[in-house]
Formats: C-alpha cells, sequence, structure tokens
C-alpha cells in the first residue's frame, strides 16, 4: 500500500492509494477531504495531471510522495451584472456629462467678454427657469426677443454638450442688437475685444425687456432676483435749509469705486454709495455741490459687484485699467450698505445663519477630535448633547415682510458664486474668463484625495472652450495688484438659510 | 671615446627631457661640479682605470669597489643617481672590457653592472639591460641585487624581447629562453607584493597558467581579483583563459563559493560539477546552490541520495517565504494600492476621473501588479470584494492583463499562487483565461517545483482545440517558466508551433521567442533550424507582422553570450529577402557579444547606427544596433560610461528611429541604477517634441530606477504626470514607470548583473529585451494590446536582499556593513572595500554598486561575495569582548 501527500492550501492529506484504484475515486476521496468538487480538482503529478482513468497503480507513486492539488470552493468570479462601461468607449458628450463639467465656449474671436459673461449668468437657475418658460422662439420681428430665445437654446446646448459650444447664433443676434459689439479693428480687421461688464449690463436689459409679460405686472426674474432697491438721500451742505432729496431707485449693480484709500471690496462698496454731484439748487438759485447718500432698502438674491477698474484715459484713449489689488470676500455680509429698517429685518436671519456657522465649525472640530481620539465615549456624549442645544435654537421667526418677498435676501450674507476676471491693461483688450463655483453635491462628486479640506468649494473656471477646475483659494488670488486675472464682476448670492 | 662627446639627445634621455638638457648643461660646464663630486668622478675614474689594467685580481677588487660605490649612492627616484650618471662616459669602455676579458666570474660581475647601466643608459631599444642580465646570471635572488625598480624595469625589456622575437621569427621557441628569467622576475615580484607586474609579464609572455605556482595564501585573492578584472579587457580567447587561471588559483587557495561564479561564467557545467564535488561540507555546497539558483544553473543531478534541504535550496523553493520575512522586517507586508504610488494629490493637474476608463484601469493594474510584486497581497485582485472584482474592471486585452497581474502579485510562491490563479481559469471570457493561464509561468519563475507544475497545467492550454488567445498566453508562460532550463520536452510543445505555418504569424513568432528563452544561450541545433525554417516559409506579409520580430528576437536569445559561434546562422539568414532577416542579423550579433564590453563590436554597432536610411528602409534593423553599443557595453564599467557618452551624439544626429531606441539601450545599460546623470538626460527627451522618443524615455526611467523608490525620480514622474496628464497613451506609460520605479515597495532590481555585477544572467537579460524590444514600437504594441509583454520583466525582477543563515540554514540575524563599492583592483596592501558604510543587521537590502561586509568576526561567511542568500557558520576563534562589559 502506498500512502501519498496531497498538498492543497497550505496543507497536506493524507490519502492511501489503495482505496482509489482509478483517479477518479482518488478525486472522490480528495473531495471527501477538501470540499473541492472532483471536475474542479487539478492533481498534479511529476509534469501532468491526474487523469480521471488514471490507474493510480500505475503511476509509480512512492510511499510519502507529496502530490499537488490546484482548486477552489465556492463561488467562482462572476461578471458584473452591469457591464462597465468605460471612457475609451464613450463619445465625448458623454464623458463630460458622466464626469459633469459643463461645457465651455467656443472664442469665435475676441467674444470671451461674451463667454465668460454668458457662463456666470448660467449660474443662476432662476434665469435658466425664466428662459426655459419663455416660449417665444426664433424668428421674431423684435432681434431682442431672439437674443434672449438664442440664449436660451445655447444654454441647452451647453448643458447637453460635452464639448465647446460655438455660439454663433447668439453672438449674430447680439450684433445685430447692440451694433458696438459688432466694433471692428480698422487695423487688424475682426471684431474687437468688449467690456465684459457692459455687456453684462445691456444682457440684464435686454432680459428684463424681453421676459416682461405683456398686459401683466408681474416682475421678471431681473427685477425679483437680481434687482435691489436704494434710497439715496440728497443733501447740499451749503443750503442746509432744503429739505433733503429722498428717491428711491431700483439698481442691478453695486460698484466697487478703486481709489488709492480702497483695499476691500465694502470700502469701494461704501465710497460708490456716496457721491457728491454739482447741480442746480433750486434755494440757492445756483449751482451747489450736493451730496448723495445710498442705502439700499432691498437686497436681491443675486447681488452683482462691478469693479470701476477702467477709467477713461483721454491721452492714450483707452479705457486704462486699474490694477490696484482689492480683496473681495468669499461671504458678504451686505448689511452696513442698508437702511437701518432693512437692518433690523434681517436680524434674526442673519442670527440664525451665524449659529447654523458655529454649529458647522463645531462639528467639524469633534469630528477631527474624535478622529484623533478613536472611539472616546465621554466625548461623543458631549458632541450630542451640544448639536442638541444647537437645534434647541434652531427655530427662527423670519421677518414677515421678507417673507413675502420672494427673490430678496432676507439674511443680507452673500456667498461668491461667480467672478468674471480680466487680464491685460485696457478693457478692450486682453482675455476675459469666468469662474463658477461648482455647488456641492451637484455636477459629479467633488475631485477627491487631493488633500484639500471639504470646507473649500471647487470652482469651474471657464476659460472659454476650456474648462478646469480649481478651489477657493485659487479664485481668492483675483483680486488683482498684478498681471494675473482680476475680479472684474464678482456675482453673490444670499446665502441659503437652511 | 669619441662617441659620447657628440650630442645625441634624442638616444640619450628622451623619457625625461629635464635630466636631459642638465645633462647637456653639465657637459658644456664642467668645471661647475662640486668637490664632493669632482672627487666621486675621479674615484670612478681611477677604477676604470684599474679595470683597464690586465689583472684580474686587480679587476675583482675593483668591481667591488664599483659596486660599492653604487650602491651606498642614496638618490631620489626621479633622478638617476650620481655614480651611474658619471659611469656615463665609460659605459662603451666597461662594454668593451667584458669582451675582452676571460674571467668567469669577473665577468659576471661586470655584466651584472653593465646590465645596470643599461636601464639607465639604454640606447635605441637595445634592451642591454636583459642581455647582461642574461650574461650574468640570475639565479638564486641575483636577479634583484639592483631593487625593484631594476625588476620592473627589466620586466619591461622582457616583454619588448619576446614580442620581438616573436614577430621576427615567428617561432615560439625563439623566445623560450626568456622564460626563465622572466619567471624568476615573477616569483620576486609576487615576493614583494607586486602580484600586478608579474602578472602583467607572465601576460606578456603567455604564461598565465603559472601564476598559480607563485601564488600564495596571502596573495591569492589579490591576484584573482586582478586577473578577473582584467579578463573583459583581453582579445578572446585570452580572457576566457584568465578566468580559467583564476579559478585553478581559487581551486587551490580558496573556496568552492568562489570558483563557482567563475565555472558558470565559463558556461561549463563540468567545471560546475567540479566545484561541487570539490565542496568538503554539506553547507558549502548548500551555498552553492543558492549562487546557481540565482543564476537559474539547474543542476539537480549534482546532488545525491535526494537530500530534501540542498534540492531546496537548487529549486529556490524558498525564495517566497524569504522574501516576505525581508518584508516582514522592513514592515512593508501592507499591500499599496495604485493611488498610493501616483499620490495624485501632489500632482497639479485637478480633474480627476471618477469614471472608469480602461487605460486608467490598465495602468493601475500594471502598477498594482509590479508595486506587490511577490507578497501575495494587493488591494485590486487577491482581495475578497464578491461581485466586484477587479478583471471585469479591463477591456479585452486589459482582462488578460488584470488576470495575469496576479502571476506577479503572487510570484515564486507556487502553492498558494496555483490556487489563486485557478478561479479564472474556468472563466467564460477568453481574456481572463489566457491571463490565468500566463499568470501561472509567471509565478512558477524562477523557481523550481517537483511537481513541475507550470507544465502540467500549460500542457492543456497549448493544445489547438483552445482558442488563440489562450493558446498564447500558454506558450508565453511556457517561455517564462522554462527560460534558460534548456528542456527537451519544453521545446517539443514549443517547436510544432513555431513550424506550422498554418497558424497565425503571432502564434508561431511569440512559440519562437519562448523557445529562445528556454535555450537561452545554449546555441541548441534542434531550435535554430526550426525559427530559420519558418522565416522561410513565411511570406512577406506575414514577416511585416508586429510580432515577427519577436521571431528573430528568439532565434537571437539562442545565441546570447556566445560571442562568435552564431557564423552559419548568419549565412542562412542572408537568404531571407525580407528585412527580418537582417534585423535578426543584427540581434544576433548583438545578443552574441551582449556584456563581452568588445569595442570592435560595438564600433560595427555603431557602423550601423550611423547609417542614414530612406524612408522606405527597413529601421529596426538599426533599433537593434542602438540596443547592441548599450548591450554589448553594458558589462563592463568603462565601456558602459562610454556607451552613454555615444548616446549623446546619436540623439543629436540619428534618425527618428535611432533617436527612439536610445533612451532604451540606456536604461538597458544602468537597469534599476538610478544614475543622476542619466535620470536627467531622460528627463529631458521625455519632454521630446517626437512622441516615440518621449514614450521611450519615460519608460526607460521606469526601468533606470526600476525597485529602488527614488524619490527624485518619484518627483520627476510625477511632474510628467501632470505634463502628460491630457495624453491618454503617454499617461500611461507614466504610469508603468511608476509602476516599476516603486516595484516590490522598494526591494527589487532588475538589473541583469549579479554577484557583484560579476555574473550575467541570460534568462533576465531576455526578460529585459522583450519589453524593450517591444516598446520600440510601443504605439502598436505596449499601448495598443499586447501589454502583457511587460510581463516578462518577472524574469529579471530579483529582489535585492542579503539574507543569512546559520549552520542550519535558518534564518540568523548578523551586523553587516553596507556601503558603496569601491574598486580595490591591483592596489597594494589591505584596501576597504566598500566606503561610507553604515552598519545594518540582516536581512537588508543592497542597491545597485553597493556591497556588504560583515562588520564582526562572530561569523565566517561560506562566500565572500555578500548577497542574496548567504550561510555563515561561527567563527571558533570569536570572543565576546565588549557585550560583557
Amino acid at each position: 500500500m502506498v500512502k501519498v501527500l496531497v498538498k492543497w492550501q497550505g496543507q497536506k492529506y493524507e490519502v492511501d492509494t489503495d482505496t482509489a484504484p482509478t483517479g477518479e475515486d482518488f478525486k472522490a476521496i480528495l473531495f471527501s477531504l477538501t470540499g473541492v468538487s472532483p471536475e474542479r480538482q487539478k492533481v498534479l503529478v511529476k509534469g501532468g495531471q491526474l487523469k480521471d482513468d488514471t490507474d493510480m497503480t500505475k503511476l509509480g507513486l512512492q510511499e510519502n510522495q507529496t502530490l499537488m492539488m490546484i482548486g477552489s470552493v465556492g463561488e467562482l468570479p462572476k461578471a458584473p451584472a452591469q457591464p462597465i462601461k468605460f471612457v475609451e468607449d464613450m463619445s465625448e458628450n458623454e464623458v463630460a456629462q458622466a464626469l459633469s463639467i459643463p461645457a465651455g465656449l467656443t472664442n469665435l474671436g475676441n467674444t470671451c467678454y461674451m463667454n465668460a459673461t454668458l457662463q456666470c449668468l448660467k449660474a443662476i437657475p432662476e434665469l435658466k427657469s425664466a428662459l426655459d418658460e419663455n416660449a417665444s422662439g426664433m424668428g421674431q420681428t423684435d432681434a431682442r426677443a431672439n437674443l434672449v430665445s438664442s440664449m436660451k437654446n445655447l444654454f441647452k446646448q451647453l448643458n447637453e454638450s460635452g464639448e465647446g459650444v460655438p455660439p454663433f447664433v447668439f453672438l449674430q443676434f447680439l450684433r445685430q442688437v447692440y451694433p458696438r459689439f459688432a466694433e471692428q479693428d480698422s487695423q487688424h480687421g475682426g471684431y474687437r475685444q468688449q467690456d465684459a461688464e457692459e455687456f453684462w449690463n445691456e444682457m440684464l436689459t435686454t432680459l428684463d425687456q424681453v421676459l416682461k409679460k405683456k398686459d401683466s405686472s408681474e416682475s421678471t426674474v431681473v427685477e425679483r432676483h437680481m434687482s435691489g432697491r436704494m434710497v439715496t438721500t440728497w443733501e447740499c451742505a451749503e443750503a442746509p435749509d432744503e429739505p433733503p432729496t429722498v428717491r428711491q431707485e431700483m439698481f442691478r449693480k453695486l460698484n466697487c469705486h478703486i481709489d488709492k484709500s480702497v483695499n476691500y471690496l465694502s470700502q469701494g462698496i461704501n465710497k460708490g454709495l456716496e457721491e457728491v454731484i454739482e447741480k442746480r439748487s433750486e434755494t440757492l438759485g445756483r449751482n451747489a455741490d450736493y451730496k448723495s447718500t445710498s442705502r439700499i432698502d432691498r437686497l436681491p438674491e443675486y447681488l452683482t459687484v462691478a469693479y470701476n477698474r477702467f477709467f477713461w484715459k483721454a491721452s492714450e484713449s483707452v479705457d486704462a485699467k486699474i490694477v490696484k489689488s482689492v480683496k473681495f470676500p468669499l461671504e458678504l455680509d451686505a448689511t452696513e450698505f442698508c437702511t437701518p429698517e432693512l437692518a433690523e429685518k434681517m436680524r434674526p436671519a442673519r442670527q440664525h445663519l451665524r449659529e447654523l456657522d458655529d454649529k458647522k465649525a463645531l462639528e467639524r472640530k469633534l469630528a477631527k477630535q474624535g478622529k484623533s481620539a478613536e472611539t472616546d465615549d465621554k466625548k461623543d456624549g458631549d458632541v450630542e448633547m451640544k448639536s442638541g442645544e444647537g437645534e434647541a435654537s434652531a427655530p427662527f421667526e423670519l421677518n414677515p415682510d421678507l417673507k413675502a418677498d420672494v427673490g430678496c435676501n432676507p439674511s443680507g450674507v452673500y456667498e461668491l458664486i461667480g467672478v468674471v476676471t480680466h487680464i491685460g491693461r485696457t478693457a478692450n483688450s486682453g482675455h476675459y474668463m469666468g469662474w463658477v463655483r461648482k455647488e456641492k453635491g451637484i455636477g459629479g462628486p467633488d475631485p477627491q484625495g487631493k488633500g484639500i479640506p471639504e470646507t473649500q468649494h471647487w470652482w469651474y473656471k471657464f476659460d472659454d472652450d476650456k474648462v478646469s477646475m480649481v478651489t477657493d483659494d485659487e479664485i481668492l488670488r483675483l483680486c488683482g495688484g498684478g498681471d494675473w486675472h482680476t475680479a472684474y464682476v464678482t456675482l453673490y448670492r444670499a446665502k441659503k438659510l437652511e | 671615446m669619441a662617441k659620447e662627446h657628440t650630442p645625441q639627445p634624442a638616444a640619450d634621455d628622451v623619457l625625461n627631457p629635464k635630466t636631459a638638457a642638465k645633462k647637456l648643461k653639465n657637459k658644456d660646464e664642467p668645471e661647475e661640479l662640486s668637490e664632493e663630486d669632482q672627487q666621486l668622478v675621479s674615484e670612478l675614474e681611477m677604477i676604470i682605470e684599474r679595470l683597464k689594467e690586465s689583472s684580474t685580481e686587480i679587476h675583482h677588487s675593483a668591481l667591488e669597489n664599483l659596486v660599492n660605490v653604487i650602491r651606498s649612492s642614496t638618490s631620489s627616484m626621479t633622478s638617476v643617481p650620481k655614480p651611474l650618471k658619471y659611469l656615463k662616459p665609460h659605459c662603451e669602455t666597461l662594454a668593451e672590457l667584458y669582451e675582452q676579458w676571460s674571467d668567469a666570474r669577473n665577468k659576471k660581475m661586470l655584466a651584472s653592472i653593465l646590465s645596470l647601466l643599461g636601464m639607465v643608459y639604454d640606447k635605441e631599444n637595445k634592451r642591454e639591460s636583459l642581455k647582461y642580465r642574461l650574461l650574468a646570471g640570475y639565479e638564486d635572488g641575483l636577479i634583484s641585487e639592483w631593487g625593484h625598480e631594476y625588476v620592473r624595469h627589466l620586466a619591461m625589456e622582457i616583454g619588448l624581447e619576446y614580442n620581438a622575437k616573436l614577430e621576427d621569427e615567428e617561432e615560439e621557441q625563439a623566445a623560450e629562453y626568456l622564460v626563465p628569467v622572466a619567471l624568476e622576475a615573477a616569483a620576486f615580484f609576487f615576493k614583494h607584493n607586486a602580484e600586478v607586474d608579474a602578472i602583467d609579464l607572465l601576460e606578456e609572455l603567455d604564461r598565465h597558467e603559472t601564476i598559480v605556482d607563485y601564488v600564495t595564501k596571502d596573495t591569492f585573492e589579490r591576484v584573482c581579483m586582478y586577473m578577473i578584472s582584467c579578463s573583459p579587457l583581453l582579445a578572446p580567447p585570452k580572457d576566457l583563459g584568465y578566468l580559467l587561471a583564476a579559478r585553478t588559483i581559487y581551486r587551490k587557495f580558496g573556496k568552492p563559493a568562489q570558483c563557482l561564479p567563475l565555472s558558470i561564467r565559463l558556461g561549463r557545467p563540468d567545471l560546475i560539477k567540479e566545484d561541487w564535488d570539490s565542496c568538503s561540507t554539506r553547507l558549502e555546497k548548500a551555498q552553492l546552490a543558492f549562487i546557481m539558483a540565482r543564476q537559474q544553473v539547474h543542476m539537480p543531478e549534482l546532488i545525491e541520495d535526494g537530500d530534501q534541504e540542498l534540492i531546496a535550496c537548487m529549486n529556490n523553493a524558498n525564495l517566497s517565504k524569504n522574501y516576505l520575512n525581508l518584508a516582514r522586517d522592513l514592515e512593508l507586508l501592507d499591500p499599496k494600492a495604485p493611488e498610493d504610488i501616483y499620490k495624485s494629490h501632489l500632482e497639479n493637474t485637478n480633474i480627476d476621473v471618477t469614471l472608469d476608463s480602461a487605460r486608467h484601469n490598465l495602468a493601475s493594474t500594471f502598477v498594482n501588479a509590479f508595486v506587490n510584486a511577490g507578497y501575495g497581497t494587493d488591494k485590486l485582485m487577491t482581495a475578497e470584494v464578491e461581485g466586484k472584482e477587479w478583471v471585469f474592471k479591463n477591456k479585452d486585452m486589459g482582462m488578460l492583463s488584470a488576470s495575469a497581474s496576479l502571476g506577479t502579485i503572487m510570484l515564486w510562491d507556487v502553492e498558494d499562487g496555483l490556487i489563486q490563479v485557478d478561479k479564472y481559469l474556468y472563466n467564460s471570457e477568453n481574456w481572463i483565461k489566457a491571463g490565468a493561464v500566463l499568470a501561472i509561468g509567471m509565478l512558477t519563475s524562477s523557481v523550481h517545483d517537483d511537481t513541475d507544475a507550470a507544465k502540467a497545467l500549460l500542457t492543456e492550454y497549448i493544445a489547438d482545440s483552445n482558442p488563440a488567445i489562450v493558446k498564447l498566453a500558454a506558450i508565453c508562460g511556457l517561455g517564462i517558466a522554462y527560460a534558460g532550463t534548456n528542456r527537451e520536452d519544453i521545446l517539443d510543445l514549443l517547436l510544432p508551433i513555431v513550424s506550422d505555418t498554418d497558424i497565425t504569424i503571432d502564434l508561431s513568432s511569440i512559440a519562437a521567442l519562448s523557445a529562445g528563452l528556454v535555450a537561452i544561450g545554449t546555441g541548441n541545433g534542434d531550435v535554430s533550424p526550426v525559427i530559420l525554417q519558418a522565416m522561410m516559409e513565411r511570406t512577406d506579409t506575414e514577416l511585416s507582422h508586429k510580432y515577427a520580430r519577436f521571431m528573430a528576437l528568439g532565434l537571437s536569445l539562442l545565441f546570447l553570450g556566445t560571442q562568435d559561434t552564431y557564423d552559419t546562422i548568419r549565412e542562412t539568414l542572408k537568404a531571407v529577402t525580407h528585412p527580418i532577416g537582417k534585423q535578426a542579423a543584427v540581434l544576433m550579433q548583438v545578443c552574441a557579444y551582449a556584456g563581452t564590453g568588445n569595442v570592435l563590436e560595438v564600433q560595427k554597432m555603431l557602423h550601423l547606427c550611423a547609417e542614414h536610411l530612406g524612408e522606405k528602409d527597413d529601421q529596426l534593423a538599426q533599433a537593434f544596433a542602438v540596443l547592441g553599443v548599450g548591450m554589448i557595453a553594458m558589462g563592463e564599467g568603462v565601456g558602459s560610461e562610454m556607451a552613454l557618452r555615444t548616446f549623446d551624439h546619436l540623439m543629436h544626429y540619428g534618425e527618428p528611429y535611432v533617436r527612439r531606441t536610445v533612451p532604451l539601450a540606456m536604461a538597458l545599460v544602468c537597469a534599476s541604477n538610478p544614475v543622476v546623470g542619466v535620470l536627467d538626460t531622460l528627463n529631458k527627451f521625455s519632454h521630446d517634441n517626437d512622441k516615440a522618443v518621449a514614450t521611450s524615455a519615460i519608460f526607460a526611467m521606469g526601468m533606470v530606477g526600476a525597485g529602488t523608490n527614488n524619490a527624485r525620480l518619484a518627483q520627476l514622474l510625477r511632474q510628467l504626470a501632470t505634463y502628460y496628464h491630457k495624453d491618454a497613451d503617454l499617461l500611461f506609460i507614466v504610469r508603468i514607470a511608476q509602476g516599476l520605479l516603486h516595484m516590490g515597495k522598494g526591494t527589487m532590481t532588475i538589473n541583469p548583473y549579479h554577484h557583484d555585477r560579476s555574473l550575467l544572467s541570460h534568462t533576465a537579460l531576455a526578460g529585459l529585451l522583450v519589453p524593450i524590444v517591444a516598446m520600440i514600437n510601443a504605439e502598436k504594441l505596449i499601448m495598443t494590446d499586447s501589454h502583457f509583454l511587460l510581463y516578462f520583466l518577472v524574469r529579471a525582477m530579483y529582489p535585492r536582499f542579503l539574507i543569512t543563515f546559520n549552520e542550519e540554514l535558518e534564518n540568523v540575524s548578523a551586523d553587516v556593513r553596507v556601503g558603496q563599492a569601491v574598486d580595490a583592483v591591483g592596489q597594494v596592501g589591505r584596501p576597504k572595500n566598500i566606503t561610507g558604510f553604515q552598519t545594518h543587521e540582516t536581512p537588508v537590502l543592497l542597491a545597485h554598486s553597493e556591497r556588504a561586509e560583515l562588520a564582526t568576526d562572530k561569523y565566517i561567511p561560506l562566500t565572500n561575495t555578500l548577497e542574496g542568500f548567504v550561510i555563515l557558520t561561527k567563527n571558533p576563534d570569536y570572543q565576546e569582548d565588549e557585550e560583557g562589559a
């Protein structure tokens, strides 16, 4: 009788070959020992495999010879039910959609001012839905209506496409409506670079006009969500008796006035809100200096801040640029520009937001501690308690006026969602780019594993048809003060209350 | 007397113009002599006068006087001793006197003095010194009566005389009379720590076999070292003669473990057997078995009585176990994911791919395979995730490479590896099945097991009934598993596929490659005709297939390192009209001289590279020639440095095909040896406008850094990943390079040289050549569907460790100093072998060009090359002194 050892998965099994005259029997014994079904057994004997009909006695096995068995128990790897789709198999459009990177706009010859602005405007969902509601198609008598509907189509195309979209139709209508955007370079031929802010303004005006429904008092999206109201008081120092004139006016943007003393956005806005103008005084009967002080009466959900970076330099007849650095915050509190009444109304909402922020910060801190100290029961208890307290103070009363006012900013706190930047020395030269914040959880997951804290937002950088992603830090570098891209128009959005 | 006054500066002292000038000056103004000198001159003149007299008695005393004067003069090394200087005018007189005299005793004495004068005033290469020495006799230490410098001069004259005689008379016997004096001189040298001079003298006289007679226990190490390092510089067949002589010396004094590497280099199994039999202990045999296993010389027939332990040593059976032990010691067991290697958060690109990109996943497959090579665990293939198996995240050939990657992960672990692979063998996807088949071949490479698992399993898949892709994988697998074994039964499986013209050329080509691998460097006469036949019978369109080059490579591998034995095959190749004939001829020449450093062959290759071919000509042959420059030169330090310089020229002036091959050739020369200069050059090329150049440069960077974890290179590659993040092809290659760099988590080498860079592993070189040849047309091969060819690298992969065993063959920890190797060849005394060392405990990693030596006398190693597996025996004389205190 010959006993052999069979190696399998690091163990040795002793098998007596006398009880197994053929290979099949031998495998059956192995099956009982290892649980590997005979058809999946591969028994290796000196350069060959044991076959079912092999006569075991003729193999010339020696006592305690070691054989090797290969075979696995259990499930074999199965192909996933859903075949995996690879990037390589998708069209470019499919890839971009899957990645949720928005498409860029092709530069059609100095049209970057338009591309950058459009990308920022596209970040306003209300505007987009308003465009979608606007049923009118192209081919109308009013060129402006055509412009708006081509904008709608363009936005739609951008959402569907993965590659750069050339805005031919839109550009054509734009130049039709505003011939000055069709200004040509006399020397070199081709269209000239234009001022992005100007385009921004004109576009909003057009939108407001076109979207205004006939015989309807309902305000448009531009009015509701993008325009504020300002109370301006005119006072004349030379005529103290004259009662101050108070006027209310709508505004679509705040101006950031830039001079030597301005280092921060809020300083610039404050400067822009106060003006001295010479005008005829009725009481004095002559021209006198009037000081106008503006305070905001209503804050829109989307606040545009334009930087007065360009001034007309007569000597060279260009819009020269002020390169000075003006720092802008990612979160802007507009309360200081408001009337005291509005500020008072907004107080509870602001308070609420501040508490929310504190709570989040605390949570993050605790999460960090929890991570470093692994599982510490005591601390867990603390977390629960504190978060419980936070929730208790949560309910707050939103001022009913503000609640009723759709499209206003009830808290006065804004966060930055879009920037149009300019690089170059004059408004009509250089290059514009659009920067739009990517909302967390929307448009695909954030890029992972780059060592960037979660608190940072990601931004899409629209350099015409080249779209890439950057972080908050990169955005803050757009404040100017050098020859890098400098913020020209910034778009703020009301901070969400929950 | 008239003669000496005629100025003859040229003949006088050409070697030293300064003294020559001085002498002239002296002649012009003899009155400037100092009083002392004047006295010496007159004394000498008096002696000469007395010699001119007729009495032999006076002659004798005068001669003794003269010898005394000469002996007692002290002089600096650079100037001629004064007595000799003033004797110059009397040279002729003395020579004449010698002729006139008849007294034998005086004659000898005078001859001896004349011999010395001959050294100082060697006129017109008459070799007077030698002439008079022969007359004066040289026995009984007479040869050294004038000191060391004199003997050296004499040795030089002997060499010159010998060669002159050979040239003149074309008869060896004519110079025979020189042999005794030469031997006398050699003996003197050996006695006086000038072994190098002795060896050079004997080599001049073609008497290197006699060296062994003079060598003593104290000198043999230095002698052998010198001879071994000389051998690559000598013309064949002398180089082998030197090795043989060195081996004889080792046999006389040394250990079998020192003879064995030489026997292996000589490629003589009979000598290997002799070494084996000369082992006095079983442990020594075990040490030999370790060395043989590293070089993949498998001779189980040497082992008597089925000694299981020795068989295990020779089979390399514990390679996996020991490698894992090393990993455990270095805390490297945790598997690494590709992202740990890419460190993409350090890259500056912001877009990352959250989608499944087949290309990206394929790169990850390879990175994962190389990084976790040999560890048996990883995060993609072996991690248990039901329904989310990594293989299915790959596409087509990617699936093959994915399941084959198990072969590297489970490398050398036959038992567990086969079980891991097994579950993919039943897959309905042929790609996956093929990958598993290939993996079987890979994981059984470099180790032998009793059951012959690779053959047992692969035979089934090579049968015609299998899908072509599975068959292809099985052929590759056999080639990888049995490389270097020259086993007939394996060749019998492969050769029918080579010669079968009914199947597609890719199968035949790969079969030819595998056959070449199996019979590598043997010139096997059964294999070469079959491959040649296949080349002749295939049509031109078939031979233009991208895989056909592997047929040429297979043929060439047969002649790897065989030097000039391939002539008949080369003639036959001329009959192949297709360009593949030329390709094969060049490649064969390259392979035959691989690692020899043969300058003439390098020049031939450079000539080929310099040709400017037209568009239509086949340029692959030229590419092979570029590889050849590197491959022939790689064996030897000076040669490979020259080759690297030559590559610069090729890069400047070469054709596109030459340029794209240059980085690959550099990689071959510096495999796993990240020299800063080479890295810089490659980094420059990696930004080349020609994408093919950039591709091969990036791949070359991976090869150069393979298994080193070189931080600088890692940084460069990350920059490249950023730079090429939009180019999927190049990014893929960057990833592969990153994987190579971190191969085995930085514990491996792919350099084919081992054993203190003295032994060339043929199989390892072949393992490098296959991917490199494929990289020449990366766009058609590696970057599309033939990336699995990269897996041939497993043949080159080996841990760069030093593991020590005690007498029971158990792991034992010993203190070793590890430092940069210093070339101590030909230096006197006991020079240090390493510099800048640090002391570690084994197991320890050795970088390229690093050496280890034992830090204490506690153990005596059985081999003097501390590399790989080394057995230590306890030193009986060792006393543990400081440990107690």
